[in-house]
């Protein structure tokens, strides 16, 4: 290659003489570096010795990295003549050792000959990359040198049969994400294991382990089953039972099916890996742990959360006493209890945890690292289900602060947090903003992942019930079509994301009038989770609830009826009686009830509903007004007249204290209350309702509405 | 025998024999050679390290071969250089222009290579990062590599491994997210 290189040694004038002007030409030439970088097409980085390049502690060299990859030039690393003799050997046999020195790069710690030269650049820095520049340039610069080494090992492995050459370039690239490029590498390791050994030799059942990882990151579960269950059978063949990499490959199993959503073949992978590591480390050693936070997450996903508790206290508590206190390990254990809690609806107790495994986490990596990202995401979905919104959506947003200074704005955990904050703006009504976060998560994840992988559906989905509550619905159903497809293919036919959508999508078929085509999918949502579950599993009682509102709303109350009273003896059994959903589903029964005339039968389902809210919430609550008002229409129906009108004077009473006296709100209830009198022939005591009800709508609405 | 260093060396002795250690004032910006034409390419390079393997210091480091081959520590080298201690050091051969080793070659008429007759000089295509000092921060092996580098684009050294096996995990971290809700009920 005929090439002009700019080596500042040579390039730059050295003598520090200062011009009558007062100019300098060595700071005039050192102050050309970026413009040069920006017109080179290419940067050589010295990278020796190339376990700890000295370059990697400078500040000019990473100021000089990090231009070469803002301005998209290629990054080429030169080595030593000892160094590239021995790179091959390197990749082949110490690839731990080379991703420890990509995590190693620290930025804020370089240093420079010339004090005023760091301080420059580090003020650059933190004047252009912002209060986390240095995570960033860190970040910037490992990626930079991992594509380097991933395409130098694709490089290796391309010309040679070495399987461990083709399965560090596979690791490689999976390390940078790029999956789909690491598959061809850790199938040609197979090929060359299987031609080298006996079909069940153990080499061939780790490169099968490793295939499986590279199939399952890009969602092909299906196909990476047959090969962990292959890799399994040869591990229990070549090794003892209790072997760690019969262990190994179990974990992996369970995790594939846990993906897969088949909860109840997981679990026993992890019990069997679980008791496998407890007889060779005892019972308190880090990977027994972790695999109890693993298998935490299995039981949650299940419901199980008292057995996860457990599993997670036990965890958290090896964590603790093996790594100390202020470690990662344990701060992410403590996230993992958090979760337990928030699942059991103990946000109070969430909440402590996870600050604690925030300040750790900050305390490690300080306030800017991804670490701290991740923790964020997870504090704030507590303090959303704790109703802290505000706090919440404070949470999300530095979280995405954070990824998009560290990764950019196109990386794939950027796109998580942006759906994250998302929702949560769904769920405060800001359906703009959402809508626009949601589109923009979408986007990246079509571009990263392509547009059938997993967490394509993840966004799809609540982006079509998005569009669907502003009566978009053909968007909505292209989107929960396509959510729909990539599940069932990436998942099975059998999985709760797959009930999940078919009940979204048959509600959305039903408000378009389309009740033939919605109800098979209910009814398969329901069969879908009632086999996952059990019968009795608190998402039966939501598939159920939902197959009973289809029907109420076609008018069908008696068909109705029979689902509300099954999800009501499931949410009791899985609640208790006095909570909030036990309360909405007793009211929904009890409308059904209303709806067929058994006005009898309903009553102490509206008056049990009502004494639960006015606990939870206390006596002046609009839930309360909103009960208030069910009791009321029941008992007038019932010609119970005296009593229903205190309940709907107490309802409007309530209304006017919390929205003030000429809210809409209050407006619905003054026609209640009007419409109640005209149907007892009292039209004297109707007329002033009506008067400032309609008061109330001319300021509100305008005359002419 | 290239015989650059040497050159400059007699060129700077003969023209700025007032100091050894402070250079003349360079002159004005508009009156160099435009940094971008700077580029030095790979035959200028090879002709440089053979010069420093004919003067037995082809494992000197930048700093060294800048400020003396008798430094040793960027912190202090620049008070420690003076042509009286190294006469072939770059900052010696520049000390009668007060610029750069390539713009001095430029002045002095070094401008092509002696045997084939390429020019030593182009516009700046590639950027070179590296440390004056350090562990492997031989001048000549830097060199060497560039070379390397640039005309295998990559890495191309084979050699015999040992026979070791990885165990991937297919743990990932945890990216806490919601879970697909179902519709509300009414």
């Amino acid at each position: 290659m005929d090439c002009a290189v700019f080596l500042d040694v040579l390039v730059c004038a050295q003598h520090r003489n200062i011009r009558p002007d007062g100019t300098c030409p060595n700071n005039v030439d050192c102050n050309k570096f970026d413009e040069v970088i920006r017109v080179c097409n290419r940067t050589v980085f010295y990278a020796s010795p190339l376990l700890q390049p000295s370059a990697l502690s400078r500040a000019w060299c990473l100021f000089e990295i990090m231009m070469t990859i803002v301005y998209k030039k290629k990054l080429l690393v030169g080595l030593s003549g000892k160094d590239r003799k021995g790179l091959k050997a390197l990749i082949s046999n110490d690839f731990d050792r080379i991703v420890t020195m990509f995590s190693s790069i620290k930025s804020e710690n370089a240093e420079a000959t010339h004090e005023a030269d760091r301080v420059m650049i580090f003020g650059w820095i933190r004047d252009n990359l912002g209060t986390n520049g240095f995570n960033k340039l860190d970040d910037v610069v490992s990626r930079g040198m991992r594509e380097w080494m991933a395409e130098t090992s694709a490089k290796f492995a391309t010309e040679s049969e070495d399987t461990d050459l083709q399965t560090s370039a596979g690791r490689l690239l999976s390390n940078l994400a790029q999956f789909k490029e690491a598959e061809p590498y850790f199938r040609r390791a197979l090929a060359i294991e299987e031609a080298m050994h006996e079909l069940d030799h153990p080499d061939v059942a780790i490169t099968l382990n490793n295939l499986a990882s590279s199939l399952k990151d890009q969602g092909k579960y299906d196909e990476a089953e047959p090969l962990l269950v292959r890799a399994l059978a040869i591990m229990e063949r070549v090794h003892t039972p209790d072997h760690p990499n019969v262990a190994n490959t179990l974990d992996n199993l369970a995790r594939l099916r846990e993906c897969q959503g088949k909860y109840d073949e997981a679990e026993p992978f992890y019990r069997r890996a679980l008791a496998i590591r407890e007889a060779i480390h005892g019972p308190e050693h880090s990977e027994l742990a972790s695999t109890l936070n693993h298998m935490a997450i299995l039981l949650i996903d299940q419901g199980k959360y008292d057995e996860a508790e457990l599993l997670c206290h036990r965890a958290l508590a090896i964590m603790e006493v093996v790594h100390g206190p202020g470690h990662p390990k344990v701060g992410f254990s403590l996230n993992m209890l958090a979760n337990v809690f928030q699942g059991q609806g103990k946000c109070d107790e969430a909440e402590p945890l996870c600050r604690r495994a925030l300040s750790i986490v900050e305390a490690i990596h300080g306030p800017d690292h991804p670490e701290v990202a991740m923790t964020l995401n997870n504090f704030a979905r507590v303090l959303l289900h704790q109703g802290k919104c505000d706090e919440a959506e404070q949470a999300y947003h530095r979280a995405l602060a954070i990824r998009e200074a560290v990764h950019g704005q196109d990386h794939q955990d950027v796109a998580i947090t942006l759906d994250n904050l998302a929702r949560l703006l769904f769920h405060q009504g800001k359906d703009g903003e959402a809508e626009h976060l949601f589109r923009r998560a979408l986007a990246i994840t079509e571009a990263v992942c392509g547009p059938d992988h997993p967490d394509v559906a993840s966004t799809l989905g609540p982006l079509a019930l998005l569009l669907y509550g502003q009566d978009k619905f053909d968007e909505a159903e292209l989107f929960y079509r396509r959510t729909l497809a990539i599940h069932e293919t990436t998942l099975g036919p059998r999985h709760p994301d797959v009930a999940s959508t078919l009940n979204n999508l048959a509600r959305l078929l039903e408000v378009q009038g389309e009740y033939d085509e919605a109800e098979p999918l209910s009814h398969r949502a329901l069969a879908i989770i009632e086999v996952i579950h059990g019968p009795d599993h608190p998402s039966v009682a939501g598939a159920l609830n939902n197959l009973a509102r289809f029907f109420y709303d076609q008018g069908k109350y008696d068909a109705s009826e029979p689902f509300y009273r099954r999800a009501l003896a499931i949410e009791e059994v899985v609640h208790g009686p006095d909570h909030p959903e036990v309360a909405n589903t007793r009211r929904n029964l009890a409308t059904s009830l209303y709806g067929q005339g058994k006005f009898d039968a309903a009553e102490p389902y509206f008056r049990c509903a009502l004494a639960i809210v006015e606990k939870v919430h206390g006596p002046d609550h609009p839930e309360v007004a909103g009960a208030l008002d069910n009791l009321a229409r029941l008992l007038y129906g019932m010609g119970k007249y005296d009593e229903a009108e205190q309940l709907l004077i107490r309802a409007l009473a309530i209304l006017e204290e919390i929205h003030g006296p000429d809210h809409p709100e209050v407006a619905g209830t003054l026609n209640n209350l009007a419409r109640f009198f005209e149907g007892q022939g009292k039209y004297d005591e109707a007329e002033p309702f009506h008067r400032r009800a309609l008061a109330i709508r001319e300021v509100v609405y305008g005359p002419g509405h | 025998m290239s015989l650059i260093i040497r050159k400059l060396a007699e060129i700077s002795r003969q023209k700025h024999a007032g100091s050894d250690t402070v250079a003349v004032v360079a002159p004005c910006e508009e009156k160099r050679l435009p940094m971008l034409h700077r580029g030095v390419r790979l035959v200028m390079l090879r002709n440089l390290l053979s010069d420093l393997k004919e003067l037995e210091r082809d494992d000197i480091n930048s700093g060294q071969f800048l400020n003396g081959i008798h430094t040793k520590d960027s912190a202090t080298d620049w008070k420690e250089f003076s042509r009286e201690r190294d006469e072939y050091s770059g900052k010696a051969c520049c000390l009668h222009t007060g610029l750069s080793f390539v713009e001095t070659m430029v002045i002095a008429g070094m401008t092509n290579d002696p045997n084939s007759g390429e020019d030593y000089f182009a516009d700046i295509d590639t950027f070179v990062s590296y440390t004056w000092r350090g562990p492997s921060a031989s001048l000549g092996a830097l060199i060497v590599s560039v070379e390397d580098t640039l005309s295998t684009n990559g890495i191309g050294v084979r050699c015999d491994t040992q026979h070791k096996k990885f165990f991937m995990s297919l743990f990932h971290q945890l990216l806490f997210r919601f879970s697909g809700g179902l519709c509300g009920v009414p």
